[in-house]
């Protein structure tokens, strides 16, 4: 299953929970400046990658992950995601988009604009990783959450199809 | 070929491309506000639904016909869902085609639009984007005849050539494509 993080940018929310979700960071605590710029997407991504999804890795289950970037065009992308797979005749169960955008909190706003739209690095980053820092644990939650969820779901297509599959501790 | 006008909201100047294409509206002549009223959809897709493909229907060629509203952002939106398509289906998918119509709706449709879709004045507003429809009509027109002439429509499939590229496209390629045109070179 592709299992699509999306926010505003593909550059903050997202890639935390889509980092989580495969284990890139700790859950135990709030991980640190550094932490979070190790990730390779995060507050990296340009205007020109909106609309491009970023693969960031497979999970135990051998899920893909993604992120992708949206603007403000949530209801209208998943209207059309899903009209099109209809379309297309593609199986709900390939793909899962999961929301990032609405555990932003407005430092990570702030920051996030003043670092990617306006190209102000250097006041914008901390500002964002503070944001990001303080909405940690509900991104974990949504990554640790949609783990899981896919997890079971691949399960229960291996018990169906009658093949072991990957068994995954979540 | 899945081929998609592309507007706004859906609602206005991409269904109504969609109906010239068709022929639920005329090419050879302007149509009532009336008439432009009757086309399936128009003025008639709530905010709610933008970015739903609509199904307009299946043209004399075999292609089918369908409208989507991008909200002002239709790079976003089609690159996007051309990716996606992309990752599910292993392969991006060969036989999608987006035709922009926005630029097309005059200052009539949009006010109109507006007034209909946003505020919620129907009445007037339908009527108005009607006629701004009526009023950008030729240009409607030209766009749908120029987008059949690039798809190759009537004429023998070995000038149709690529369908969607600048060029004729591999020759063994187009040879292995499904032939239309050999029904009508049969006299069908």
């Amino acid at each position: 299953m592709k299992v699509i993080y999306h926010c505003y940018g593909g550059s903050h929310s997202s890639v935390v929970a889509a980092a989580v979700h495969l284990g890139l960071l700790p859950v135990d605590r709030v991980p640190t400046r550094d932490e979070l710029l190790k990730l390779d997407y995060f507050d990296r991504m340009e205007r020109e990658e909106h609309g491009s999804f970023r693969f960031i890795g497979e999970d135990e289950s051998g899920n893909q992950v993604y992120v992708l970037g949206i603007e403000g065009l949530g209801d209208v992308l998943m209207r059309a995601f899903e009209g099109f797979a209809r379309l297309y005749e593609v199986e709900e169960n390939q793909y899962l988009f999961v929301d990032t955008l609405s555990q932003v909190n407005l430092k990570m706003r702030i920051g996030g604009w003043l670092s990617r739209s306006l190209g102000l690095v250097v006041i914008g980053r901390p500002l964002v990783i503070s944001g990001t820092q303080d909405a940690f644990n509900r991104l974990a939650a949504l990554g640790l959450g949609t783990r899981k969820k896919t997890a079971r779901r691949q399960a229960e297509r291996g018990a169906a199809t009658g093949s072991t599959g990957r068994r995954s501790v979540p | 070929m899945k081929l998609f006008y592309h507007c706004y909201g859906s609602t206005h100047s991409s269904v109504a491309a969609a109906a010239i294409h068709l022929g639920l509206l005329p090419s050879d002549r302007r149509p009532e506000v009336a008439e432009i009223m009757e086309v399936p959809f128009f003025d008639q897709v709530a905010d709610a639904e933008i970015g739903t493909p609509l199904f307009m229907g299946r043209d004399h060629e075999g292609h089918e016909i369908l409208a989507i509203g991008t909200r002002g952002k239709p790079q976003l939106v089609l690159s996007a869902v051309e990716e996606f398509l992309g990752l599910v289906l292993g392969t991006p998918p060969g036989d999608l085609v987006f035709r922009d119509t926005l630029h097309l709706a005059n200052i009539w449709v949009r006010v109109g639009g507006f007034l209909s879709r946003r505020v919620g004045l129907v009445f007037p507003g339908r009527r108005l984007a009607a006629l701004g429809i009526r009023q950008s009509y030729p240009g409607l027109v030209e766009l749908v005849q120029r987008t059949q002439g690039e798809l190759g429509y009537g004429k023998p499939w070995s000038e149709a050539g690529g369908r969607r590229r600048q060029g004729r496209g591999d020759p063994r390629e187009v040879a292995a494509r499904p032939r239309g045109g050999d029904l009508r070179r049969n006299g069908l």
